[in-house]
């Protein structure tokens, strides 16, 4: 007969052993994960600073706007590709916080990126269209996460038909970043999700929607 | 730390679940040479007591099986107590009655609508000191007795014995999916015999003192599960029931959904009306405070919160569908994006999958301590349908039998 009191404390420390090890193990995981969001963003943030100089020299050098556009372009779509990368390791992350800090220099940089194609446009007279969604990260009731569902998939359908014509900058606007407060104080925006629509239209509600391309291309 | 609510109640959930394996597994380690061990007792005479309801097609063959007990005859005597039947049970009976002189039986005065009352009837008529119960629908091994028995002689504080039930027919799907479920069952009582929280003498086939019985006032009429609530009481008495692996009961187990439905909706309130009844006794009284008791309630709070949580996750999810799919037509964009399917793994997937495996491994394991070979060599998918379906009915019977037992409609 095996002492009860004895197995009973040996399976709770096997439980336990078994337990740590496996979140040690996730916590690793989900750390490599983040290592990789980390390394990504600070390609990204040179990158910016990469086309912010081209901005820069592009006017002191008399350098074609179409390159500074085109390389703004590209750098859009590689954050707007990554940020999609970093939503997904951001809901599959469940032991490490590390991601909710990187998601906000990620808005950070999507935030410069969109003062950097106003620039352009107004330097260059650009005809991109900047096309900024604002949305609520995380906490989301299912009415406001089923919203933004077609919110983002109208944007990417948007994107997919449009891909060198419109920028689309994804921040998210409940993480307490000054800039993006001042924005959501600027264009009056107190409800998620919302979009701004080259610097002049904000679409709030689903039923408007439908018209955003009329409002891009009128 | 990012957890939500949900997840961390998830984490509980594997935690739990993690304690039960290495609390089976220990046990098992450590007791593997004594699974099948059981004390050599002397031939003494038992009284059989088959409870008996509308049992014409069974109870012949479970008399015969009786009376093929590799155990002297002038050491038996079988009490078969008719509740009442309104098919032939009472004529078959009749039959052995007339040819055997130690086949009795008792007609009850009316149907009492359980089996607890034709037993007690049958342990209050029973001339010898020990108390054998057997469903009419059961078939123990020849050997029963003989092996069974030692366990009460040799020790005091022993009520009752049990031994190994299993699924006599395996030719149907479900029949195939219980013979497994009773295989693991037996298996793992034999493990919490170990450790002193056997908590159910079944009904197919059990053996008792008789004193214990009466002295811990028989069986309970008004529960549903009568042979659970009995060994709680013998444990709170002070007594210990004990599992007998190297013998077993062959048992006729349900053919048809609806049957195998209500019997488990009857073992879960009977086990209900059990925690109700002891509830008292939580983290008290040795074994029964503080493990039977807990493991029971636990896994109970377990099975109602974890359906709770599949059933507001299913709904959210329908919710967000049906007004993405909604509001995507009314703006006429895709219904779906390849970019919706999150492929990257969560910590918590690689938890679930790990305890899966392990759960799947301790009842091939299980399997393989009861010999049954066939079951787990040769039925892939039956297995597979075991783990992924099967399985997944508990918590739903579960939640059903608290609906049924709170508005007090249930039956036998």
């Amino acid at each position: 007969m095996v002492n009860r009191k004895h197995v009973f404390w040996q399976a709770l420390l096997s439980a336990v052993l078994i337990f740590g090890v496996g979140i040690l193990i996730g916590i690793g995981f989900e750390n490599s994960r983040n290592d990789l969001v980390e390394e990504t963003l600070v390609n990204s943030e040179i990158n910016l600073l990469d086309s912010q100089l081209l901005g820069t020299i592009s006017n002191n050098f008399e350098i074609g706007c179409e390159d500074a556009n085109l390389a703004l372009m590209k750098f859009a779509d590689r954050i707007y590709n990554e940020a999609r990368i970093l939503e997904d390791y951001d809901e599959a992350s469940q032991l490490t916080g590390l991601l909710e800090i990187l998601h906000k220099r990620y808005d950070l940089l999507r935030v410069m990126l969109w003062a950097q194609a106003i620039d352009l446009k107004k330097n260059c007279g650009s005809d991109i269209h900047t096309v900024v969604y604002i949305f609520q990260y995380k906490d989301e009731g299912a009415t406001l996460k089923s919203e933004q569902l077609v919110f983002s998939r109208k944007l990417e359908s948007l994107k997919n038909e449009h891909p060198g014509e419109v920028i689309l900058i994804p921040i998210a606007g409940n993480l307490e970043l000054e800039s993006v407060e001042l924005i959501k104080k600027k264009y009056l925006i107190d409800k998620y999700p919302a979009i701004i629509v080259d610097e002049k239209h904000v679409i709030k509600n689903v039923e408007d929607l439908e018209g955003i391309e009329e409002v891009l291309f009128s | 730390m990012a957890t939500t609510v949900i997840e961390t109640i998830y984490f509980i959930y594997i935690f739990l679940a993690l304690y039960m394996i290495s609390l089976f597994v220990l046990i098992y380690i450590q007791n593997r040479k004594e699974m099948f061990y059981y004390p050599k007792g002397k031939v003494e005479p038992v009284s059989i007591v088959m409870p008996c309801y509308n049992e014409a097609d069974s109870i012949g063959e479970a008399i015969e099986g009786l009376l093929n007990l590799d155990y002297p005859k002038n050491k038996i005597e079988i009490i078969v107590v008719d509740d009442r039947s309104t098919d032939d049970s009472v004529k078959v009976v009749k039959k052995y009655v007339k040819n055997y002189k130690n086949v009795k039986l008792i007609v009850n005065k009316k149907n009492s609508g359980g089996a607890a009352e034709p037993t007690n009837l049958g342990v209050l008529k029973a001339k010898y000191d020990y108390i054998a119960v057997a469903d009419a629908d059961s078939m123990p091994e020849k050997d029963a007795l003989k092996k069974m028995i030692g366990f009460l002689q040799k020790d005091e504080k022993v009520g009752g014995v049990t031994c190994g039930i299993m699924a006599k027919k395996r030719d149907s799907f479900i029949e195939k999916l219980q013979a497994i479920e009773y295989s693991v069952i037996a298996f793992t009582r034999k493990l919490l015999d170990r450790v002193d929280a056997v908590y159910v003498t079944p009904g197919p086939f059990a053996l008792y003192k008789k004193k214990v019985l009466l002295e811990i006032g028989l069986f309970d009429t008004k529960n549903m599960t009568q042979d659970i609530e009995i060994v709680w009481r013998m444990v709170y008495y002070g007594y210990v029931a004990r599992m007998c692996l190297a013998t077993r009961t062959h048992s006729i187990t349900p053919t048809r959904f609806r049957h195998w439905w209500k019997q488990r909706i009857r073992w879960n309130i009977g086990g209900l009306q059990t925690i109700i009844k002891y509830k008292g006794f939580f983290l008290r009284r040795g074994m029964l405070g503080a493990f039977i008791l807990p493991f029971f309630v636990i896994s109970l709070c377990v099975g109602i919160l974890g359906l709770g949580i599949f059933v507001y996750l299913l709904g959210r999810r329908i919710w967000i569908t049906y007004f993405a799919t909604k509001f995507s037509v009314f703006v006429g964009t895709a219904l779906v994006r390849t970019s919706e399917f999150n492929l990257s793994p969560q910590v918590l997937h690689f938890f679930g999958l790990s305890l899966f495996i392990l759960g799947v491994l301790f009842t091939i394991l299980g399997l393989s301590v009861m010999k049954e070979k066939e079951l787990r060599d040769k039925n892939l998918f039956v297995l597979a349908f075991y783990f992924l379906i099967y399985l997944s009915l508990y918590p739903l019977i579960l939640i059903t039998s608290v609906y049924k037992l709170a508005r007090g409609k249930y039956s036998w």
